[in-house]
């Protein structure tokens, strides 16, 4: 069947067809990195749906990643930002140096992986949620398409930090962080990016809709705070102890 | 005073009817325990032949499908409550139905409203009238009504409203062709049944309103209208009543002719008081109906329940009693329990037991035998939370149903019980849209914590203190939000451009020093030496603050003792106060207040000196160094002052001692000093992740406290 120039613009309409990186109606969160901001499909963080952010390694700064949105968001509306599942516990003290208010934060610590997941639909679908953070081993594609479909209805954005990335999940955004330092992830492929400095961070997108995925991007100074404490490059400031008290 | 009699010759089936949501086909009876004898039965059984005085072997062979229920003065109290309940709606004067053998009181199965109050209210007797006969039919009952000057005069009247009918509806069969068609389906429904009543009470209404313009002689019309009415209707004793249809006295009218005197001689004065209060010589004070403050209701189930679907029929229709009540005060429940009564098992206890283990922040208490004749069993108490108070059926019973999820039946269900509801006053309703996503927010908060438990859900707090994993405080949802972040920010301040990682680790872990590699630091920390216990107190209470019961929770009566999570530092100051007062052993660190809180102070200042990065950047060294100093002595105080506040607390203290044993293990000898100093470092954790380490003073290896 033929489409006529003149129906072009109501088809391009259609929720199924996207529009290469034009895809966006309504511009996401911002990411507070300019270069990432450039990468991401919607100028930032989508709006709504789900995320499936990769960090294989403990300590891979990805609430520094998502400090940002977590300020935008909890200045923007009231309704608090839910953390399910996570493995540690998050410090008041962190958010405070970062101007965020820790009574905006809810701790979801269910028993098992079912109640998780079952938190998380929970909260997406209910519209009363803007944020979830939200931790798990792996997202199978069941999971995923049951949280995307969850998260649209309650226009609700789910951040799901996962330890190993599920290829091929049905999710508008997909990214792997990796740290610096330390054995090198599986998912860069090309050694030179890997980053050196421990502020710096690997950032790769595997997968945006409207958009192929891109080469790896390499973040740095993602809390400036951490930025200004940690040492010049190559010289590390350390006086080791022990120390007598007197 | 005017009254409107309502007669309702089976209100008991009725209730129960409704109560066990029985159709309207359902025959039923009322039958006495000890004779096997029918007592009341519904116009559905008489269909079937089953009457009054049968016995149950007859009335069970008649019809196959019968449901007999006991006569209890339990269930006579039910229903009493039920149809005031639902009459409390339209008179704040209601008069429940007597028990039956109350005599020369008020008339049996009759329910009275005092309407004059409330006629202008619904625009005239006829409306409320109507409004009330809705409110009835909806319910199921069969019922007839009247308006009269005294309360027995609208009993009698109401009955003979409700017996006219039925006695046309006999007669028409046999030659009373006036009357064939209009009584067609007597029996066919309550509305067709409605209908008629209400037309007659309209008739009577008719010719009392007549007598109320003639407001010098009330009970004229009303002494007219009882007239023809039979002496049965009276509250008399069978006896009475015999004698005087001997006497050839059968119906009121004939009565009221006769002198009084001559009846008191005859027939004792509670009869001449009866007839002066039916026409209004003499006062005739009421027992009114006032609503429960408390509410309970019990609900025998007609079949065990062996599974949880089953139960949330029945809950179903009980919650909506609940939202009833809740509606007529304008009252919101944040609490209530559920009691399940099981059939009786001998292994249950056993079962509870493990459940309530396993099941947390599901309060199991112990099992009681409760003193109940019918079911000697066991039952359990589940307490239902509502933390953000609900006052729907359909809320009330969502939740409920999350909570009963996550538990198990040990035995089949013979009845329920809701009681010890705690009602907290409704809150406005929502209006705009952001209210409507707010509310969004309190029904998620609340789903999720009914199905998980409320330890499992808390919001995230914040308060000063020296460690950093005792900044953290953990509050119930319920709380509310705090937001007294003063002392905080000060704190905040003080540490300069010192980064905090965002994530703790509960308990400081010991890791190998070859994984990581130091990149900063160190940054000096005291662990609080004045919070600690004694060596003789047991190891448990050496280092509870010291090292590692991090995770702190709200001071104050909001504690959830299922949760398992208490906090550190306040705790452990009640447990050094209330050894000091109960020891006089102890040695050591027994100070008066304001002592305690000078050494406090003074020790700060020496803490603080120490706070400063030892290799931090030299340009802010100074000022660095003074903030902290600020910071430290605020925190101290406020800390000494929560110690204060929690110490007479001592459901904390027990919780807190079993935590520090895991803690104390956790950091194996090392719990042998109090008061030791740590270094914190970040470091670069070997597999590539940013971490926050710390080295305790005199001590080798390392312990990881947090990450990036």
């Amino acid at each position: 069947m033929k489409t006529s120039a003149k129906d072009l613009p109501g088809q391009l309409g259609r929720a199924d067809i996207w529009l290469g990186q034009e895809t966006c109606r309504e511009p996401g969160y911002s990411t507070g990195i300019a270069a990432l901001d450039a990468a991401l499909p919607d100028g930032g963080w989508p709006r709504h749906g789900v995320c499936e952010l990769s960090c294989p390694v403990a300590g891979s700064q990805s609430l520094l990643l998502l400090t940002p949105l977590l300020r935008t968001l909890t200045r923007e509306r009231d309704c608090p930002v839910l953390l399910v599942g996570a493995p540690w516990q998050l410090n008041p003290v962190y958010l405070l140096q970062h101007g965020l208010r820790p009574e905006h934060f809810c701790q979801v610590s269910p028993a098992s992986r079912k109640d998780t997941l079952w938190a998380m639909e929970q909260s997406l679908g209910s519209g009363g949620c803007r944020l979830l953070l939200g931790w798990l081993d792996r997202l199978t594609l069941t999971e995923a398409r049951r949280l995307q479909l969850a998260a649209e209805k309650g226009a609700c954005l789910a951040i799901i930090l996962v330890d190993e990335p599920t290829a091929g999940n049905p999710l508008p955004l997909r990214l792997g962080i990796s740290p610096a330092g330390g054995t090198p992830s599986l998912l860069s492929n090309r050694r030179s990016s890997l980053p050196t400095h421990p502020g710096q961070l690997e950032l790769k997108l595997l997968k945006r809709r409207g958009g192929q995925a891109q080469e790896s991007l390499l973040l740095d100074g993602l809390s400036p705070l951490l930025a200004r404490y940690l040492p010049e490059q190559g010289s590390p400031r350390v006086v080791q102890g022990p120390w007598g008290v007197h | 005073m005017r009254w409107l009699g309502v007669w309702l010759p089976q209100w008991e089936l009725d209730y129960l009817r409704h109560i066990h949501g029985f159709s309207k086909e359902t025959p039923l009876v009322l039958y006495d325990v000890a004779r096997a004898g029918v007592i009341k039965a519904c116009s559905q059984a008489a269909r079937f032949g089953v009457s009054k005085g049968q016995s149950m072997g007859s009335a069970a062979q008649l019809c196959h499908t019968l449901q007999p229920f006991r006569d209890e003065p339990s269930l006579h109290q039910a229903g009493c409550d039920w149809l005031c309940l639902h009459g409390y709606s339209f008179s704040a004067r209601v008069v429940p139905p007597p028990a039956s053998e109350l005599m020369f009181e008020r008339c049996h199965d009759v329910l009275l409203l005092e309407s004059g109050s409330m006629a202008q209210l619904f625009g005239g007797e006829e409306a409320f009238a109507a409004a009330f006969a809705s409110a009835l039919s909806a319910l199921g009952c069969q019922f007839s009504m009247a308006f009269a000057d005294t309360p027995l005069a609208a009993g009698v009247l109401a009955r003979a409203a409700g017996s006219s009918n039925s006695s046309n509806s006999s007669n028409s069969s046999k030659d009373n062709d006036r009357h064939r068609s209009k009584d067609n389906g007597k029996y066919q429904g309550n509305a067709d049944n409605r209908r008629h009543n209400r037309g007659d009470s309209q008739s009577q209404n008719a010719s009392l309103r007549q007598s109320k313009n003639a407001s010098l002689k009330p009970t004229s019309a009303t002494l007219a209208a009882l007239a023809p009415c039979p002496l049965a209707f009276l509250p008399l004793p069978e006896a009475l009543l015999m004698r005087l249809e001997g006497m050839g006295l059968d119906v009121i009218g004939a009565l009221l002719s006769l002198p009084s005197s001559e009846l008191g001689i005859r027939f004792g004065n509670e009869l001449v008081l009866l007839l002066s209060r039916l026409v209004g010589k003499q006062p005739h004070p009421q027992p009114f109906y006032s609503p429960q403050e408390q509410y309970t209701q019990r609900l025998e189930l007609l079949h065990e329940a062996e599974s949880l679907s089953a139960l949330v029929f029945v809950l179903g229709r009980m919650f909506t009693e609940l939202a009833l009540f809740l509606r007529q005060r304008q009252l919101a429940v944040s609490m209530l329990e559920l009691v399940l009564h099981y059939r009786a098992v001998e292994h249950v206890d056993r079962q509870y037991d493990m459940q309530g283990h396993e099941i947390e922040g599901l309060k199991i208490e112990d099992l009681e035998t409760e003193g109940s004749a019918i079911y000697p069993a066991s039952h359990s108490r589940i307490a239902l939370a509502y933390p953000f108070a609900e006052y729907s059926a359909e809320g009330l019973l969502a939740l409920c149903r999350l909570q009963l999820e996550r538990f198990s039946l040990a035995a089949p269900v013979m009845a329920l019980t809701i009681q010890r509801c705690h009602f907290v006053p409704r809150s406005a309703a929502p209006g705009s849209a952001l209210e409507d996503s707010h509310r969004a927010s309190l029904s998620l908060l609340a789903r999720l914590e009914a199905r998980l438990g409320a330890s499992r859900i808390k919001r995230l707090g914040a308060r000063s203190a020296l460690l950093p994993a005792q900044c953290v405080e953990l509050h119930p949802m319920a709380a509310g939000k705090t937001a007294d972040n003063g002392f905080l920010l000060q704190h905040i301040d003080g540490l300069g451009f010192a980064c905090r990682p965002p994530w703790l680790l509960p308990t400081p872990l010991r890791i190998d020093e070859e994984k990581v590699v130091l990149l900063r630091g160190p940054e000096r920390l005291r662990e609080p030496w004045w919070q600690a216990a004694p060596k003789n107190d047991g190891c448990g209470d050496k280092h509870a603050d010291a090292i590692g019961a991090n995770i702190g929770v709200t001071s104050g009566a909001q504690i959830d003792d299922t949760s398992g999570i208490e906090r550190g530092e306040t705790a452990s100051a009640s447990i050094s106060e209330r050894d000091s007062e109960k020891a006089s052993t102890r040695t050591g660190t027994r100070h008066s207040e304001g002592s305690r809180g000078k050494s406090a102070k003074r020790k700060g200042k020496n803490v603080c000196h120490q706070l400063s990065e030892c290799a931090g950047g030299q340009s802010s060294g100074n000022a660095c160094d003074q903030s902290c100093e600020y910071s430290g002595v605020q925190s101290l105080e406020n800390s000494v002052v929560q110690s204060h506040k929690n110490s007479g607390e001592s459901r904390e203290y027990s919780v807190v001692q079993n935590r520090e044993h895991s803690v104390v293990q956790s950091l194996g000898s090392t719990a042998e000093r109090c008061g030791a100093a740590r270094d914190y470092y970040l470091a670069r954790h070997s597999d590539g992740g940013l971490c926050w380490v710390f080295r305790r003073e005199g001590e080798p290896g390392l312990y990881l406290q947090g990450w990036f």
